[in-house]
């Protein structure tokens, strides 16, 4: 006869690819949403407004107060583009509206890099930042994005 | 059974009139064109990591080693793909490489796999780790679960692991055969289950919907040889020619001929000394193919082989009987009188690999001293067709030499196969073309002592049993 063992694992082998199969990840269980809503993993709270008291423009930086939008700039994982907030003349927050979502390897380094990308422009107040190791693309297309902001905010 | 076989009361050489056999055709391409064809699709499978930027991964250690899981995730997978073609029984493949020379360059190949597969889990992980100053553990743990298809993946690499582990020389002992082949079929279920993965995750599909198709067609490809050569080539071979056992008749102790007879023969195809693939569809055996050379020329009324109870498998045939039905798949082996590139040969056989020699005797055209026949076996009860071969030895004008008794013992304290009996057996045996067929440690002997006294590789032809 067909030796029992045989048969014994194939049933075993079947049924373990069953589960195997069953197996979903988060991003595969949940329905597709756009890759703004979905980028809370990479926005940072709310920075205190810091300046916010002086309501009048600040002399030294030169930026308008308000929320500028910059450019979508296009990268091969996916597209980026932030909003900045200026208050007091400087800035105050950085919002990310699109960052890589669409892969989950991409979605790894946004949520990495967002929080840090956004700590650094507030730190450098200028779009003059260094590119995250390992998050290259993503952290160019992050300073593009915020150059074209700031250019609208002079 | 079968009335034809039934009047034949003493199973001699079958008439040469009804033999039919493949013409030596030309092939519409050479073994050199295979490998050529191979090479350019892996150095396509690299030019497309190259041109989506594998090189210019310069920067961190995260960047490098991303690219170098990548590169051994590509190159390893494309292999494996290989690999299942190189066993898919393929007629093309067979003809040109052999298959013993197909199963060399399959073990080969298939340790590299395994090791490129793992490189790239292991690259690919500490490289995401790094990327995202996560710990290897941790990325690991995201990795599987987060990612779509790499819990299969990470699953397939288990399977493809094993495959390799079992595979190995003292594994392979400790396994019988039939364990071996059980395992080594999971293999299948590895390239299927890391397959997923592959266009979810890996960059180089997901944004190139060209290389995307490219890679899905190399797989449907290879699917299509297997499910050709594997499935559809032998139920073809079965249905048209409905073979049975038709009589089982004892050689020698523990060596039986079987006779076995069906439709349509004269329409069978194949050269003396080639060997098939036989399913014998009974409760203990239908699931396994044993490779057994004919052992007669084929005559349009049956198909003989000679089959001793060694190995695993050929031990459960001492149950066939006369109406056992049999699945076939063939004909395979290059050890046919096209490799003769000399007008004179030298035949050696071991034991029971007389079988394709007796069957090769048939096919090699007359002349006088143009045949030697060297038949080395332990006792002379052992030797079968002894009646059949000093026919047909005595018809083509040629010699016979028994070379009888175990060595090492008081009447054969040397080994009989040595440098000095054969020049002593064949003086002219440098312009012989030798076919030698027998135990592995034999044929390896042999082989080493006929290049030591310089026969070029064209002229020594092997049939290897053990290892098919």
């Amino acid at each position: 006869m067909f030796p029992t063992r045989a048969a014994v694992a194939i049933v075993a082998t079947a049924l373990a690819v069953v589960l195997l199969f069953s197996f979903k990840t988060p991003a595969q269980s949940r329905p597709r949403t756009p890759a703004a809503d979905v980028s809370q993993g990479a926005t940072p709270s709310p920075s205190p407004s810091d300046s916010g008291a002086s309501p009048s423009p600040s002399v030294g930086s030169g930026f308008k107060d308000g929320t500028y939008t910059g450019q979508d700039v296009f990268t091969q994982f996916g597209d980026v583009q932030v909003k900045v907030t200026i208050a007091g003349g400087r800035i105050t927050d950085v919002q990310p509206l699109q960052m890589p979502f669409e892969k989950q390897r991409s979605a790894e380094i946004t949520q990495f890099a967002g929080p840090q990308l956004h700590d650094e422009v507030l730190q450098a107040q200028s779009a003059q930042i260094d590119t995250l190791s390992g998050a290259t693309y993503t952290s160019e297309a992050y300073a593009q994005s915020v150059q074209a902001a700031l250019d609208q905010a002079h | 059974m079968s009335s034809i076989v039934a009047r034949q009361q003493q199973p001699g050489p079958p008439p040469a009139r009804a033999v039919r056999s493949a013409q030596p055709r030309r092939l519409l391409f050479t073994a050199g064109d295979v490998i050529l064809v191979v090479l350019l699709n892996g150095a396509l499978v690299v030019a497309m990591w190259v041109r989506h930027g594998g090189l210019n991964q310069l920067g961190s250690a995260s960047a490098k080693l991303t690219a170098a899981g990548q590169i051994t995730a590509l190159v390893g997978t494309y292999l494996a793909l290989v690999q299942v073609l190189l066993m898919s029984r393929s007629p093309w493949l067979e003809r040109r490489f052999g298959m013993d020379g197909l199963a060399q360059w399959h073990r080969w190949l298939g340790f590299s796999v395994t090791i490129l597969i793992s490189a790239h889990v292991v690259f690919s992980t500490v490289g995401y780790a790094l990327g995202v100053g996560n710990s290897v553990a941790a990325e690991a743990w995201t990795l599987m679960t987060t990612y779509p298809y790499v819990l299969m993946a990470t699953v397939a690499t288990g399977l493809l692991i094993l495959v390799a582990v079992t595979s190995t020389k003292m594994m392979r002992r400790r396994l019988s055969w039939d364990s071996w082949r059980f395992l080594h079929l999971y293999a299948y279920l590895a390239i299927a289950l890391a397959f997923g993965h592959e266009l979810a995750v890996g960059t180089d599909f997901s944004d190139d919907a060209i290389a995307r198709w490219y890679w899905i067609a190399l797989y449907v490809a290879v699917g299509l040889c297997v499910l050709a050569f594997r499935v559809g080539h032998p139920l073809r071979m079965s249905l048209r020619h409905r073979l049975r056992v038709a009589r089982i008749v004892p050689e020698a102790p523990g060596v039986v001929s079987l006779y076995v007879t069906g439709r349509h023969l004269h329409r069978l195809q194949a050269r003396a000394g080639q060997y098939f693939r036989w399913r014998f569809l009974t409760p203990t055996s239908w699931w396994r193919t044993h490779p057994f050379s004919l052992s007669a020329g084929l005559n349009g009324q049956y198909l003989r082989l000679t089959v001793k109870g060694v190995g695993d498998g050929s031990r459960g045939l001492q149950g066939l009987h006369p109406g056992t039905r049999l699945a076939v798949e063939g004909p395979y082996g290059l050890f046919t009188a096209q490799q003769q590139s000399r007008p004179k040969v030298l035949l050696i056989a071991g034991g029971i690999g007389i079988t394709p020699l007796r069957a090769l005797l048939e096919e090699i055209p007359p002349k006088k001293d143009a045949i030697t026949l060297i038949y080395r076996a332990r006792r002379w009860e052992d030797v079968v067709f002894r009646d059949e071969l000093e026919q047909l030895i005595r018809d083509r004008r040629g010699t016979i030499h028994y070379l009888i008794g175990r060595r090492g013992s008081a009447e054969l304290p040397h080994d009989p196969l040595s440098v000095q009996t054969l020049r002593r057996l064949v003086p002219d045996i440098e312009s012989r073309d030798v076919f030698i067929c027998g135990p592995a440690s034999m044929m390896r002997r042999v082989g080493a002592i006929l290049r030591s006294i310089g026969i070029p590789e064209q002229q020594i032809h092997l049939e290897r049993f053990a290892l098919i």
